[in-house]
């Protein structure tokens, strides 16, 4: 039934491929112009929220822009600046002045707490990466790998649960459990075990900020890598078993060798996902308990300038800090484009347009 | 083949029975003792090696020139999670070498392993005791032994040359409070512990009648009491025999169950919270502290009326569920017209706009918060439009929302479409049906699944937004159920903790129900869909 379908549409299809060719230029335009009609709406909003944005905040990061001098007329702040009188000849300076040229980066570059800030940014993506984002993820789904089929599917549906949690709920969960007695989970084991009592959020509030963001971020890389090990020939295995080859080493010699494509993939994707993201930091510790303590890059970057908590907003400096970010997040994802052979998935439709 | 390879294992197995026949249970459980050591030995160097790192990072940030230095770190924690795991690890170890033993005589490799276990666990609770560690730390004491009664903290026996002996408490003293404070017995006890040596606790002491103010330094002690120590014999003789019998198919079950627990814990704490006065760790207790306390008075919520600072949770939940539903739509509608049309036409930009979504896709639009802020501001001051899509607005934060997901959106759409065979829509084009009509009532039909999935994904997303409409909001007008929950925790009046859960677990329902009934459409999507978080 099949074969013969096939065989009559053979050349209906050679027909409108070469029909193509034949189109005047008016059904040319025509059709040009219904394609940009169903891609205006998703191409206003890109323009709207993603390129008008990335041009705003080059231009705030070089203003002074904070609460003292709101203003939301981006034209007006540029107006202050470089208005000339005409009739004089002269500059008008009497209305405030916005933009400080580079002044906000040698701020930041000068800033006491920059260098703590930028380690502390590099130390958590670090850890949050290799133990929890990567390493859980790989050990989850190895784990997963080895067990029967359904169960396997079960585990790995579980821990989709923290990403679909509400980020308020799933961080007030993490805080009941490093509660102090009598309220902590942690600390009630603690008590029956007659171990002492330990404030883990004073103490080790970097381990809770990693844990929280870690036991989210496992899932990206365990569907990732799931998905990856499942389609590894079973041939592979099968010879490998047939070797006399223990469960460790069909892991080490036969499968690892295999995530390579993977594993890389999940490593540059989660870097720039953990250097960029700061709502659960934001939600658990908001950079306290200390000084700066769990403050990193991005947080900083909000917190100047857009948290209400701290009255006086600092939206030019902050916009600074949120350029680096920018700046980063641009490149890289430039290069996941090149790296990732992406362009052999931008190749042209198969089927010609009618 | 495999009947040679069955035979051999047989042989195996025997010619085994024979070597352990002739090798006495001592040398059996010194050969499992040694094992187990080795293994401590081996994770302790772990710990080591993380104790070292942790001056590194301690000073760290000197070499980025700055002065401040890092408090505390993540390495410390590994190191005490091996070391709390390292006994364990060795029972496990000393069972385990019981196994091939246990396979033709059970008796004999139980009766090994109890040995084996209780002998590492005197070596390893020896060296606990050297190093003073586990249940040997010191910690703050005021080195009494008290006991509650109904007048106050009658205090049986004082250890002579002690803290509080100094002090001049003695048997038969009844304390009654710190300063003016009334105490109970688990509440000083929590003072205590909380206290550093060397504080003061000035206690309130009623002696034959009289009532005086006595302060007492407090002191470290290592208490050692025998209750935990027995628990660690039963549970080390436990792991050894468990580990006797453990099939290796169970490992991977345990270790995927360990890893989970501490999200298991959460979400038991709240849904116990939910339906209890109180808790304590995920214990629901009562007023007096005692294990029960069930009630449903949490969930009154549902039902209060509104007033001047405190919305009604149904305004709320409605706000939630207007900008979830109407971001799903924008979502679905918008990123299928733009899947359409680069996966189906051919027009001028297409590659450019091609590549766009997926730098776009890769790129942390979490970054742009800030300018957006001043985007929405703009659009704010345009005459009716502003009204509605501006800063504060609903539709202003279901659009940035909406934006935040296009990238991924449009990219899967063109998945989908790029699946359908052409000749379903060729015919309807044919017969002089315009794009348009084509695509909405040929196509959109045909990837149901897809439209399906995107559609829960961005319903979730928006359910659960927190960060866009906290930023782009002022006051609970536009605030979703996320933002009015991270409101309640930060109240400076006295936080009801288990309200909190209730209202976190009626958000997390809705949620709850979709995953429950689309796990397969989201462990797909969320391998292309992770964007903002980490």
């Amino acid at each position: 039934m099949a074969a013969p379908q096939s065989a009559l549409q053979t050349p209906l299809a050679a027909e409108g491929s070469l029909a193509a060719p034949a189109r005047s230029r008016r059904q040319t335009l025509r059709a040009q112009l219904t394609a940009y009609g169903f891609l205006a709406p998703a191409g206003c909003l890109v323009i709207l929220f993603f390129f008008i944005p990335m041009l705003l905040i080059l231009f705030l990061s070089i203003t002074n822009l904070s609460t003292t001098n709101f203003t939301t007329d981006v034209v007006g702040m540029l107006r202050s600046d470089i208005d000339l009188d005409l009739g004089s000849f002269s500059i008008v300076v009497d209305e405030p002045k916005y933009i400080v040229g580079l002044a906000n980066f040698e701020r930041m570059f000068a800033d006491e707490f920059a260098p703590k800030i930028l380690f502390n940014t590099l130390f958590y993506v670090f850890c949050t990466l290799i133990f929890f984002n990567v390493g859980l993820a790989l050990v989850i789904s190895l784990l997963t790998a080895h067990i029967n089929r359904r169960a396997g599917f079960f585990f790995r549906a579980l821990w989709i649960l923290p990403r679909i949690t509400s980020p308020a709920v799933y961080v007030m969960m993490w805080r009941r459990i490093i509660a102090v007695a009598p309220f902590g989970i942690i600390n009630q084991f603690n008590q029956a075990l007659g171990r002492p009592e330990v404030n883990y959020y004073q103490d080790d509030p970097w381990v809770f900020v990693i844990l929280v963001n870690g036991f989210i971020g496992a899932s990206f890389g365990m569907i990732i890598f799931t998905s990856a090990i499942e389609s590894i020939p079973k041939d592979l295995l099968n010879a490998s078993l047939v070797d006399g080859s223990s469960v460790f080493q069909r892991i080490r010699y036969v499968i690892l060798p295999l995530l390579r494509w993977p594993l890389l993939f999940v490593v540059t994707y989660q870097t720039l996902s953990l250097l960029t993201s700061f709502e659960y930091i934001l939600l658990l510790t908001g950079g306290g308990p200390g000084l700066y303590q769990t403050e990193v890059w991005s947080l900083t970057a909000y917190n100047r300038a857009l948290n209400t908590y701290f009255a006086n907003a600092q939206w030019g400096y902050g916009s600074a800090f949120a350029v680096v970010l920018v700046a980063i997040g641009v490149i890289m994802a430039i290069l996941y484009m090149r790296v990732f052979r992406f362009n052999e998935l931008v190749a042209e439709p198969k089927i010609e347009v009618l | 083949m495999t009947a040679r390879l069955l035979s051999h294992k047989h042989e195996a197995i025997s010619s085994e029975a024979e070597t352990f026949e002739r090798i006495s249970t001592g040398e059996l459980v010194f050969q499992a003792v040694f094992s187990a050591l080795v293994t401590v030995m081996v994770l302790e160097v772990g710990v080591i090696v993380f104790r070292v790192l942790e001056p590194l990072i301690h000073s760290a940030p000197r070499l980025f020139g700055s002065t401040t230095t890092v408090d505390e770190t993540f390495t410390r924690a590994i190191g005490n999670l091996l070391m709390l795991i390292a006994p364990f690890a060795a029972y496990a170890v000393a069972g385990i070498k019981m196994k091939p033993l246990a396979q033709y005589n059970r008796l004999r490799a139980i009766g090994a392993a109890l040995l084996a276990g209780a002998l590492v666990y005197v070596l390893v609770t020896m060296g606990q005791f050297v190093f003073q560690i586990g249940p040997f730390t010191e910690r703050p004491s005021l080195q009494m032994s008290m006991v509650q009664t109904d007048e106050g903290i009658l205090v049986e026996e004082v250890i002579a040359g002690g803290t509080a002996d100094d002090a001049g408490i003695k048997a038969g003293d009844l304390i009654t409070g710190i300063r003016r404070a009334e105490v109970t017995l688990s509440e000083l006890t929590t003072a205590v512990n909380h206290s550093k040596a060397g504080d003061v606790i000035r206690l309130r002491v009623v002696r034959d009648g009289e009532e005086e103010q006595i302060p007492v330094e407090v002191s470290t002690a290592m208490e050692i009491s025998l209750i935990p120590l027995v628990v660690g014999l039963l549970v080390a003789l436990a792991v050894a025999v468990i580990a006797v019998f453990w099939p290796g198919g169970w490992t991977p079950y345990a270790l995927l169950i360990l890893i989970m627990l501490p999200l298991v814990l959460g979400y038991v704490w709240l849904l116990v919270a939910t339906f209890s006065f109180r808790t304590e760790g995920i214990m629901p207790v009562n007023a007096e502290g005692n294990f029960g306390g069930w009630t449903l008075r949490n969930w009154e919520f549902l039902t209060r009326e509104p007033t001047g600072s405190n919305p009604s949770i149904w305004t709320i939940t409605l706000n939630t569920a207007v900008i979830a539903v109407s971001m799903m739509a924008i979502v679905l509608l918008v990123s299928s017209m733009a899947g359409y049309a680069l996966s189906r036409m051919n027009f001028v930009g297409r590659k450019t706009f091609l590549s766009l979504t997926l730098i776009l896709h890769g790129f942390p639009a979490v970054t742009l918060l800030i300018a957006i802020f001043f985007v929405l501001r703009n659009i704010g001051t345009i005459p009716v439009i502003g009204d509605y899509f501006g800063y504060n607005t609903r539709g202003g934060i279901a659009l940035v929302m909406v934006a935040f997901e296009l990238p991924l959106g449009v990219w899967l759409m063109k998945g989908f479409f790029d699946g359908i065979p052409w000749d379903i829509e060729r015919s309807a084009l044919i017969d002089g049906a315009s794009r348009w009509r084509t695509f909405w009532e040929i196509l959109l039909p045909q990837i149901r699944p897809g439209l399906l999935a995107l559609g829960i994904f961005a319903f979730i997303s928006g359910w659960g937004a927190y960060l866009i409409p906290q930023t782009y909001s002022i006051g609970t007008k536009t605030a979703t159920l996320s933002v009015y929950i991270n409101q309640l925790t930060s109240d400076t009046a006295p936080v009801n903790w288990n309200e909190i859960a209730a209202v976190g677990l009626f958000q997390m329902l809705p949620v709850f129900v979709i995953f429950i009934f689309a796990q397969e459409y989201l462990l797909n999507i969320y391998a292309g869909g992770t964007k903002g978080s980490s």
